[in-house]
């Protein structure tokens, strides 16, 4: 886990609701990044086909077939299988029953996260943010973290190895961008604390 | 530096014999990782277990230090929905039979 310190975008209204103001690019960069992440949660929305082996050789498992069950591997794209883990450490079977009944409505759960996320964010400005809303914002940020710190392989002490790098290490953008959903994640939670 | 996001193996397996045993406590634990905030883990903690934030503080701490804590106790129906609420939250979370 990493601390993180406050941030003056971010205001506290009467009523409860928080505003976060956003330059219009920075709107640009994040309606961005979270395409990039529907676009990786996609990997997992689709058919099931590859879920299990069919009980009997030839016969699809009729579960299969009632459309509320998804695959029952983990992801094989590290990010993804960060996003969506294991429920069970040391039982391969119970986690693959676990992820066929629930795996479906958390990938469907994080979509809508960050459909909320953008139909708020619009062209950036001074956005308004309910309680629901907020929430939202806090999931699918911590989403978005995790994705891009698992591409940028982030570490406990991440922090000096970002320190020591080269100006034209290829992975400083990542990082900026991972410093700057942080920072903003960190703030809007301690609105909640 | 030490990477945390590799859990330690050294969790025992359940007994099998106390899978009939339908009072046996379960558990949810939450894993240290090094992208989850400690202000986001305490929020969740209070969020949706409703626990103080002096505990949810505590907790999160324990995840920190120890690279993992237990969170909460219960059945293994609940301890299931405990651990899909935590990874709707983005916490990497398991579930186990208490030892």
């Amino acid at each position: 886990l990493s601390r993180r310190h406050g941030d003056e975008r971010i205001r506290r209204e009467r009523g409860g609701d928080v505003t976060v103001a956003f330059e219009p690019a920075e709107a640009v960069i994040v309606r961005a990044a979270f395409a990039d992440l529907l676009a990786l949660l996609d990997e997992r929305s689709g058919p099931a086909e590859t879920a299990a082996p069919d009980v009997v050789p030839g016969v699809p498992d009729p579960f299969l077939t009632l459309g509320a069950t998804g695959s029952a591997q983990p992801p094989e794209d590290p990010a993804l299988a960060r996003l969506l883990p294991d429920a069970y450490q040391d039982d391969p079977d119970a986690s693959a029953d676990f992820r066929r009944f629930t795996e479906p409505d958390l990938v469907a759960g994080k979509r809508a996260n960050i459909r909320t996320v953008l139909e708020t964010l619009g062209e950036g400005g001074r956005i308004r943010l309910d309680e629901p809303a907020l929430r939202a914002w806090l999931h699918a940020l911590n989403d978005l973290r995790l994705a891009l710190g698992s591409r940028l392989e982030v570490e406990e002490g991440y922090e000096e190895v970002l320190a020591a790098m080269e100006p034209g290490d290829p992975r400083l953008p990542g990082f900026a961008l991972y410093e700057w959903l942080t920072g903003l994640q960190d703030a809007l939670v301690q609105t909640r604390l | 530096m030490v990477d945390m996001s590799v859990a330690p193996a050294e969790v025992e397996k359940p007994e099998t014999f106390s899978e009939v045993l339908p009072d046996v406590p379960w558990v949810t634990i939450v894993w240290n990782d090094p992208v989850n905030l400690m202000s986001y883990v305490t929020y969740v903690f209070q969020d949706y277990f409703g626990y103080s934030k002096k505990k949810a503080t505590k907790l999160m701490l324990d995840v920190h230090n120890a690279g993992r804590a237990v969170v909460s106790a219960g059945t293994r129906e609940e301890m299931e929905r405990d651990v899909g609420a935590m990874h709707g939250y983005g916490l990497w979370a398991t579930l186990q039979k208490d030892t």
